[in-house]
């Protein structure tokens, strides 16, 4: 498995949250989400976004 | 716009054979906590970030704001955004990161 580097991780942090990388470089990235907090974090707010804007439209739909 | 929503009704077709229902969801991962046990001020500070979101989302560009909700509220793939918009993949990602940074520096302006 290669090792990413953080740049590397963050370059393509948007596409591996969305499932659109290959099984390949998705393994490689979770390897390196476990060991580094600072990417791991990155990861979180990404992940945020989708989760509150959801809810808010979800909230908007509902009155 | 027609085109692209005819488009997004078909790839909806294919996908809905792999989709679940709510109950299904909820008995294998738990119920969300529901706003009736949230405390009043969690509640309103949760309403406030949802009306801010939402103003934000409304304010984007026609272009990120469609391909946002297409991949975060529908849950298409960048390649049947792509093809439900008629733009390349890289137009779909670009206008993707340029979206999501506009809705995460409102999350960090409601939630520093």
């Amino acid at each position: 498995m290669i090792r990413w580097s953080c740049r590397a991780t963050r370059r393509l942090l948007e596409s591996h949250h969305d499932g659109e990388l290959p099984m390949e470089a998705r393994a490689s990235i979770q390897n390196h989400l476990r060991q580094c907090p600072s990417c791991s974090g990155e990861r979180h707010r990404l992940r945020q976004v989708g989760v509150e804007l959801r809810a808010a439209v979800s909230d908007h739909a509902a009155g | 716009m027609n085109q692209a929503r005819n488009q997004q009704r078909w790839w909806r077709r294919r996908r809905r054979s792999s989709q679940v229902s709510l109950d299904l969801h909820v008995s294998q991962h738990g119920d969300p906590v529901g706003e009736a046990q949230m405390a009043p001020d969690r509640l309103f500070a949760r309403k406030e970030l949802g009306r801010r979101l939402w103003a934000a989302l409304e304010g984007l560009p026609f272009d990120q704001r469609s391909v946002v909700a297409l991949r975060e509220i529908d849950g298409l793939s960048y390649e049947e955004i792509a093809f439900s918009l008629g733009v390349t993949l890289g137009t779909v990602k670009s206008r993707l990161t340029r979206a999501r940074q506009a809705l995460r520096s409102v999350l960090q302006e409601a939630t520093p």
